[in-house]
């Protein structure tokens, strides 16, 4: 039944973001709702579970992006796994800890993607580092909502 | 005991009602009496209204809860008929365009956005069932919007004209200066591979050009707002504003070859 939930959660946020309100889009960037799910699910689910659903919100992002089919499954898998790497080697129970595990798999995210989308084409320095910083400030705002969403529905 | 004669009493009543009437109707009787009962009259309505006001609270209370309520309602209701008209304004503007046009047009409505910040791309409501391919290119009235990068039976996704990965043959409408219009991420696209005598100047519109395989030749893609050098110095870029606002677009028309 959980699972049920989780995977419901993932399709929500999902839908949310793909049709996340121009008036929120602060300086054309939006929150990363489903990596924000997928770190939360690694702190607060066994590994297995929570890399499935990583993978899942993946395949969401992959379905309705225009780049590579894949690399978001990939991208999202390789952060959960670093984020359980991390997780272990820190203690999960402080809000900072918890931001700052978003904060490190946020701006991998966005220097990956950040990567292929100039690569497929130019892109002004500026509006690069505008858009790293400010997608990655605008999700942590909105990481402690997910955080809370996905607890819980572990609880 | 002191009787009055009902002969006196009557004539009394009727002088009485005669004076009365006559200084009701005489506006120069009247005023004064008026002038001098209002503000004891406003006191006495003032302390009626308080005094029903306390003894009325409750239901007062009620029925105020209840009108709130009622133009909570009425206000979105409001809300929802300005959609409705802005909505119609709309799409009788894509429709005139529609029949107008020469060129075969399917209309379709956004219904989502790019989940992310490194991409600018659409999904709209219409797919291979209703003849949208790969490729075809999407309009506004405004101008160009993009073009199809897939397309499923019942939706499609667009590439905005601002993504990176777009690039478009589009030349300036006054001199047909030649160039590559490809997108930045933000609000303004980049005209590059200008040469260095390019005649370009601000304000200048661009138009796509017929050496485009994408799109139709004459499609208006935007204004020059600013010219710089690229770092190479060899060539010159132009900044350029879309026609459309991507950012707040609707609704689309499919171009069909």
């Amino acid at each position: 039944m959980k699972k049920l939930f989780y995977l419901l959660t993932v399709i929500l946020l999902g839908l949310l973001q793909l049709n996340w309100p121009g008036f929120l889009s602060f300086f054309n960037s939006r929150p990363d709702l489903l990596l924000i799910f997928a770190v939360s699910a690694v702190i607060y689910l066994d590994f297995k579970s929570a890399f499935v659903l990583g993978a899942f919100c993946g395949l969401i992002k992959d379905v309705f992006l225009t780049g590579v089919f894949g690399t978001n499954i990939l991208l999202f898998c390789a952060l959960c796994y670093l984020v359980f790497r991390l997780s272990r080697q820190l203690s999960t129970e402080t809000d900072l800890i918890r931001l700052g595990l978003v904060c490190v798999a946020v701006l991998l995210s966005n220097v990956v993607n950040g990567i292929q989308s100039a690569y497929s084409g130019g892109i002004p320095a500026g509006i690069f580092l505008g858009n790293l910083f400010f997608s990655t400030g605008y999700t942590l705002v909105l990481s402690p909502l997910v955080f809370k969403l996905t607890r819980k529905i572990a609880e | 005991m002191f009787k009055l004669p009902r002969k006196i009493l009557i004539k009394f009543i009727l002088v009485a009602c005669a004076v009365f009437l006559l200084a009701n109707s005489l506006s120069c009787f009247k005023d004064p009496f008026n002038n001098f009962f209002k503000p004891q009259l406003s006191l006495v309505g003032w302390v009626k209204r308080e005094i029903g006001g306390l003894i009325f609270f409750h239901r007062n209370l009620i029925e105020n809860e209840r009108l709130n309520n009622e133009v909570g309602a009425l206000r979105s209701r409001l809300l929802d008929s300005r959609e409705v008209l802005l909505e119609n304004a709309r799409l009788r503007g894509l429709l005139n365009f529609k029949q107008q046009s020469p060129l075969r047009l399917v209309p379709s409505r956004v219904i989502g956005r790019s989940p992310d910040s490194w991409s600018s791309s659409i999904i709209i409501d219409k797919g291979k069932s209703n003849g949208v391919r790969r490729g075809m290119v999407v309009i506004s009235l405004q101008g160009l919007v993009g073009r199809i990068s897939e397309s499923s039976d019942n939706s499609s996704k667009v590439l905005l004209i601002n993504d990176p990965a777009s690039g478009i043959s589009s030349i300036v409408q006054r001199s047909r200066q030649e160039g590559l219009v490809s997108g930045t991420l933000g609000t303004n696209l980049i005209m590059r591979y200008l040469p260095e005598n390019a005649d370009i100047v601000l304000n200048d519109t661009i138009i796509t050009s017929e050496l485009s395989q994408i799109c139709p030749k004459g499609l208006l893609v935007g204004k020059v707002i600013s010219l710089g050098k690229e770092l190479s110095g060899l060539n010159r870029y132009a900044m350029i504003r879309p026609a459309v606002d991507l950012a707040s677009i609707e609704e689309v028309l499919v171009i069909i070859p």
